[in-house]
C-alpha cells in the first residue's frame, strides 16, 4: 500500500506545482514597468537658475522626461552629456529616459502610434521629409510662441535661414534644426588626375561632370573603374533640373511639372550616366560587386563619389592610405548650384507632458556656443548657427584637404533655395518609384511616357488634375 | 512512401533497361522521379541553409574580411572573440532573458487558451458555436497595422506601455491557435468522450486527462510556432518598448546594427545573429518529430 506523505513532506507533484508558481511569480515581477528613481537625493540640490532658463517651468517639477531619435548611439552620444546635465543642474526631480537607434523606417511607425495613442515622448527629432506632415497633421506642437518669448542664442540672423524656412509651417515653426548637410563629389585622384587637375574649377557643370566620367572610366567586368556614382532619385533630378532652369513642381506644390522639356533633359542625362554611357554603376552593378554607396568609392573603383558632407568623416577611415582623395564641389550651371540638402531638427511630439521643458532644453543645446562645437565634431552635421557651420568638418582638414570648407560649405551655401517635401510626400514616393524605378534601376528607355505618367498620377494626388 | 528497389534494377538483364517497357520501365521512371526529387529538394535545402551559413560564418570573420571583395566564404581565422566582444558591447544577457519571458509565457498562454477553445469549438454543442467560431476566425483577416493603434491605447490604459505585459498579454489569445486545436480535436472519436462521460467525468476533466494527452502532436506544433513568432516579433516590440533594460534580442539587433549609422560592425551583428537564432533552432530540434506529426495530422499538410 502507498504511504501517505504527511506534514512537509512533498511529492514531485507538490514540487513541480511550487516551482511554476515560483516562476510565474518571478515571471510578473519581471514584466513590470521599470520604476522611476527615488528623486530624494537630488531633491536638496541646489538648482541653478540661468540665462538658459526660461522660467517657464517649475524647478521642482518631476515626472520622466523621454527622448527618442533614430539616430545610433554613435551620434547620439554627443548629446547625452549635455541633456543630462541640463537636467541634473536645473530640474534634478526629472528622469530622462533617451531611446536611441530606432530603424529609420520604423521611427516613422513607432512615433506617429506613440502619437496616436495618446502616449508621445516629449521631445523628437524631426526630419526635413516629414517637416509639413506633423503640423499638417496637428501631431507637432507649434514653438512659434517660445521662440518669440525666449529666442533662441543668435536668433535668427546666425541660423541657416533655410533650415528655419523648412521647420516653419504655415508662418509657425514647429522644429528647431539641430543639423543640416550640402551635396559634393568625392573624387579618387588616382583615377581622376590624368582626366581632370585637382582642385576641380567652381565652374565646373554637369556636361563636363559627364565627359570626366566617361573618360575615367575603363576595364570590363569585375574589374570595371567607374567615372562616377551618381546615386538617383528625385532630389538628384531636381538638383540636375534646377541647375538647368526648371522645378520639378510648383512652388507651393500643388501641381507636378514632370512633363517640361528641362526635366526630360535632366532625367535622359541621368539615364545616360548608366545605360549609355556606363559610367556610373547601376543598381544591379552595385549588387554584383555586393558593394554600395561610400563604400564603393573607398573600394577604390570609383572616380567621383556623388554624397552628402556627413560621410567625410567615414570615408576618411574606410579610405585610409589606399588612395589619395579630394572633394569638387556640386556642378554649377546657367540657373546657380543646387548641393543644399537640407536636414534635421528637434520637435515637441503633440501631447507632450512637458512641451515648455522640451523647448528650454531644445534651446539650451541646440543654440549653446559652448555646446555646438562639440556636436559638430568628427564631421557630422553642420551646426545649425552659421558662425558655428564649420565645427561640421572633420578637424584637422584645412591641411589634408584644403578645399573641403569651400567646396563643400561656401559653395553648398550658394544654392538659393531647397528641395520642399510636402505633405503628401510619402504618398507621392510610390509614384515616383512606380513610373521611375523601371528607368533608373531596370533600364527601360521610355524615359517621356513614364515622365508623363509620373506627372499625371502626381496632379491627381495633388489635387491639380 | 516510395523505395528505391535497387536489387530488382540489378537483377534485370542489361538488355531490358532503358527500353521503357515492363515493370522495370516502371521502376526505372519511378527512380528517375525520385532523383529528380531529391536533387531539387536538396537544391532547395541548399537554397534554405546557404544564408544560415553565411551568418554563422561571417560571425567569425574580422570586420576587414567582410568587405574584401570579391568574398571569401571561409574566415581566414575563425575569431570566437567575435561572441566575447558582443557580448562586451551589447546587453546580451538582458535581451536574451527578456525574450525568453516574454516567448514562454505567452507561448504556454496560447497553448492554454487555445486548447481550451479548440475543445469548446470542437467537443460541445451549444447555440451559436460555429458562428462564433468564424467570428474568431476572421479576426485574423485583420491586419496588425489596423489594430495596432488602439492595441497601444489599451495598453496605454492599463499602465502597460514599456513593459513586458505589453508584449505577452495580446498574444496569449490566438484565433489561429484556437483553429488548429479545433481541427485536431475534431479528428479524436467521440467514443473516448462518451466512455469519459460514463465514468462521470466533467469537461474540463475530460479535456485534462482525454483530450490533451491526444492533443501532444498539435501542441508541439502550435508551441513552436508561437514561440517562433514571440520570438522573433519586431514591430509591436519596438512600439511599446522604449527602455534599454525591457528590450527583445530583436530590437536589441535592430538597435546594435544601427550603433553607428552606414558603419554597421556586421561580424559582430551576425554573431548576436546566430545567438538569437539558438534557441528557435534547439527548440525546432527537440520538437521536430512532434511538429512534423502535428501538421500531418491537424489538416495544415493537404495530404495526410
Amino acid at each position: 500500500m502507498k504511504e501517505r506523505k504527511t506534514g512537509l513532506q512533498m511529492t514531485r507533484r507538490d514540487w513541480l506545482r511550487l516551482m511554476g508558481v515560483s516562476g510565474f511569480a518571478a515571471g510578473l515581477a519581471a514584466c513590470a514597468p521599470p520604476g522611476t528613481a527615488p528623486a530624494d537625493e537630488a531633491a536638496d540640490a541646489e538648482v541653478l537658475v540661468d540665462r538658459w532658463t526660461t522660467g517657464l517651468v517649475d524647478p521642482d517639477i518631476s515626472g520622466t522626461f523621454r527622448i527618442i531619435s533614430w539616430e545610433g548611439e554613435g551620434e547620439i552620444d554627443k548629446f547625452i552629456p549635455f541633456i543630462e546635465g541640463f537636467f541634473e543642474e536645473r530640474y534634478p526631480n526629472m528622469e530622462v529616459e533617451i531611446e536611441s537607434g530606432v530603424p529609420w523606417g520604423d521611427y516613422w511607425t513607432k512615433l506617429p502610434t506613440q502619437i496616436a495613442g495618446g502616449d508621445p515622448p516629449d521631445l523628437a527629432w524631426q526630419h526635413q521629409s516629414r517637416g509639413w506632415v506633423y503640423p499638417d497633421k496637428g501631431w507637432s506642437h507649434s514653438m512659434q510662441q517660445y521662440v518669440e518669448s525666449h529666442p533662441p542664442d543668435g536668433w535668427p540672423d546666425d541660423w541657416e535661414p533655410k533650415m528655419i524656412e523648412m521647420s516653419t509651417y504655415k508662418g509657425e515653426l514647429h522644429s528647431l534644426p539641430y543639423g543640416w548637410v550640402t551635396w559634393g563629389l568625392f573624387v579618387n585622384r588616382d583615377i581622376t588626375d590624368s582626366v581632370q587637375e585637382y582642385p576641380f574649377p567652381d565652374d565646373w557643370t554637369w556636361q563636363d561632370l559627364r565627359e570626366i566620367a566617361k573618360e575615367a572610366t575603363s576595364g570590363e567586368g569585375m574589374d570595371k573603374i567607374y567615372g562616377c556614382r551618381i546615386p538617383i532619385s528625385d532630389k538628384t533630378l531636381w538638383a540636375v533640373s534646377m541647375t538647368w532652369g526648371a522645378d520639378l513642381f510648383d512652388t507651393e506644390r500643388t501641381r507636378g511639372n514632370f512633363d517640361d522639356p528641362i526635366v526630360e533633359e535632366a532625367a535622359k542625362y541621368l539615364w545616360d550616366l548608366r545605360w549609355t554611357d556606363g559610367s556610373s554603376p547601376t543598381p544591379g552593378d552595385e549588387q554584383a560587386m555586393g558593394l554600395g554607396g561610400e563604400f564603393l568609392f573607398a573600394s577604390g573603383r570609383i572616380g567621383m563619389h556623388m554624397g552628402i558632407s556627413d560621410i567625410a568623416a567615414r570615408l576618411d577611415s574606410a579610405i585610409g592610405d589606399k588612395f589619395p582623395w579630394g572633394i569638387a564641389p556640386i556642378p554649377t550651371g546657367p540657373n546657380g548650384r543646387f548641393g543644399y540638402e537640407g536636414g534635421a531638427q528637434w520637435m515637441i511630439p503633440a501631447g507632450s507632458k512637458f512641451p515648455e521643458l522640451a523647448y528650454e532644453l531644445t534651446r539650451y543645446v541646440l543654440s549653446n556656443e559652448d555646446i555646438l562645437p562639440t556636436l559638430g565634431i568628427e564631421g557630422s552635421l553642420y551646426p545649425p548657427r552659421l558662425s558655428l557651420a564649420e565645427y561640421g568638418l572633420p578637424k584637422g582638414w584645412e591641411e589634408k584637404i584644403p578645399n573641403a570648407k569651400h567646396a563643400l560649405l561656401t559653395l553648398g551655401l550658394e544654392q538659393p533655395t531647397y528641395y520642399q517635401y510636402f505633405t503628401k510626400y510619402q504618398e507621392w514616393a510610390a509614384l515616383w518609384s512606380k513610373w521611375m524605378d523601371p528607368i533608373f534601376v531596370e533600364g527601360k528607355e521610355n524615359i517621356t511616357e513614364a515622365l508623363v505618367g509620373l506627372n499625371t498620377e502626381t496632379n491627381e494626388l495633388l489635387g491639380a488634375a | 512512401m516510395n523505395t528505391i528497389s535497387t536489387e530488382a534494377v540489378q537483377s534485370q538483364p542489361a538488355a531490358s533497361i532503358g527500353t521503357g517497357a515492363g515493370p522495370m520501365g516502371t521502376e526505372r521512371s519511378r527512380l528517375m522521379g525520385n532523383l529528380g526529387a531529391w536533387g531539387l529538394l536538396s537544391l532547395g535545402g541548399i537554397v534554405m541553409l546557404v544564408p544560415f551559413l553565411w551568418m554563422v560564418l561571417m560571425s567569425f570573420k574580422s570586420l576587414d574580411e567582410v568587405y574584401t571583395f570579391p568574398p571569401q566564404v571561409l574566415p581566414s581565422q575563425f575569431l570566437f572573440s567575435n561572441y566575447g566582444e558582443v557580448w562586451d558591447q551589447v546587453p546580451v544577457a538582458r535581451f536574451f532573458s527578456n525574450s525568453a519571458t516574454v516567448a514562454i509565457s505567452a507561448t504556454l498562454g496560447v497553448l492554454l487558451t487555445s486548447s481550451l477553445g479548440g475543445y469548446s469549438f470542437a467537443r460541445i454543442d451549444y447555440p451559436g458555436r460555429n458562428t462564433i467560431f468564424l467570428l474568431y476566425l476572421s479576426t485574423m483577416m485583420i491586419p496588425f497595422a489596423v489594430i495596432m493603434i488602439p492595441l497601444f491605447v489599451q495598453m496605454r490604459m492599463l499602465g502597460w506601455i514599456n513593459s513586458l505585459y505589453a508584449l505577452i498579454v495580446p498574444g496569449l489569445f490566438s484565433a489561429w491557435g484556437t483553429f488548429l486545436m479545433r481541427q485536431f480535436m475534431m479528428g479524436i472519436p467521440k467514443e473516448l468522450e462518451e466512455a469519459a462521460e460514463i465514468d462521470g467525468c466533467g469537461h474540463f476533466r475530460i479535456y485534462s486527462t482525454i483530450i490533451m494527452p491526444l492533443c501532444k502532436p498539435v501542441l508541439a506544433t502550435l508551441a513552436i510556432f508561437s514561440f517562433m513568432g514571440f520570438w522573433n516579433d519586431f514591430l509591436w516590440p519596438l512600439i511599446v518598448i522604449s527602455s534599454r533594460d525591457l528590450k527583445t534580442l530583436p530590437l536589441g539587433l535592430a538597435g546594435f546594427q544601427q550603433r553607428v549609422a552606414l558603419n554597421t560592425p556586421w561580424h559582430l551583428v551576425m554573431a548576436l545573429a546566430v545567438v538569437s537564432v539558438l534557441p528557435i533552432l534547439l527548440i525546432f530540434i527537440i520538437g521536430q518529430k512532434y511538429y512534423v506529426r502535428g501538421i500531418v495530422t491537424s489538416g495544415l499538410k493537404g495530404a495526410a
